[in-house]
């Protein structure tokens, strides 16, 4: 019998284990303390709502032990997980978009918009920045919104963005481009 | 006590009052893009505790082998005949 592992190993959480291996070590502990926050974090600003977000990382990482099998050795866990919980949040987004988000947002005004950036993006207070961001994102298409948040963690390259969301990194590019104008627009706005 | 006096005093004292507020707000924040604000927002947000808790509970009631570990990563203590 294979010992216990007794400390986090956050390499594990790059990838090496096996499926095996993690549902019989402590493995998917470190996984969870790896990339919960990652996960919480994007189902939070791109579901707006901080109950359904728990719901979201609850089930995501349900779901990944159940799955284990399914996951790919040469995939990173960040990206199996992240791509769970877009799944996820997508499936949720679908059920009750209707009444709870603003939906896409007219795209096509960004793509030959001046871009904002003469002047910096500004919150007065930290406390006032979370309010911000949601208001800002709620007025953004879900597309924009899903681009901007994992591009936000800087662990994904475009390629991992575009496997992610089913288009080319240039594709991802593009659109980043016009959702930065987007954001920027709004959250000014917002002050 | 004349009004001058007081005046002055007064004018003085919401001058203090004002240095002080000065110091005391925090300088505004400021970010050059979107990703930066959301990275600075990510930095605030934390996974509440419910989730692990509700995972552990959820984990216990799948058929699979030893879950006992996810106490002691989620600071949870032992569990019963652990």
């Amino acid at each position: 019998m294979s010992p216990v592992v007794s400390e986090p190993d956050t390499t594990h959480a790059q990838g090496p284990l096996a499926p095996a291996e993690v549902l019989g070590s402590e493995a998917f502990g470190a996984v969870y303390q790896e990339h919960s926050q990652a996960i919480y974090y994007l189902a939070l600003r791109y579901l707006g709502d901080p109950e359904r977000a728990q719901d979201v990382t609850h089930d995501v990482f349900l779901k990944a032990w159940r799955h284990l099998g399914s996951y790919r050795h040469e995939a990173a866990w960040k990206t199996w997980l992240y791509r769970i919980a877009i799944n996820h949040c997508r499936n949720v987004v679908g059920s009750w978009s209707a009444r709870n988000l603003v939906s896409n947002a007219d795209e096509a005004v960004w793509e030959g918009a001046e871009a904002p950036t003469d002047s910096p993006l500004r919150v007065l207070e930290i406390k006032e920045l979370g309010e911000r961001i949601r208001s800002t994102l709620d007025h953004l298409s879900e597309e924009y919104r899903l681009l901007l948040l994992l591009v936000a963690d800087e662990r994904l390259s475009y390629e991992e963005i575009g496997e992610l969301t089913g288009q080319s990194a240039d594709a991802v590019r593009g659109k980043l481009h016009r959702a930065r104008k987007a954001f920027t627009h709004h959250f000014k706005a917002s002050a | 006590m004349n009004s001058e006096g007081h005046t002055f005093r007064n004018g003085k004292e919401e001058h203090l009052r004002r240095e002080e507020s000065v110091r005391s707000s925090p300088a505004p924040l400021e970010f050059d893009t979107p990703e930066q604000v959301l990275r600075r927002d990510r930095e605030e947000v934390a996974v509440p505790t419910e989730v692990a808790r509700r995972l552990e509970a959820s984990l216990g009631q799948e058929p699979v082998r030893r879950v006992s570990w996810w106490r002691r990563w989620l600071g949870l203590g032992r569990g019963k005949g652990e």
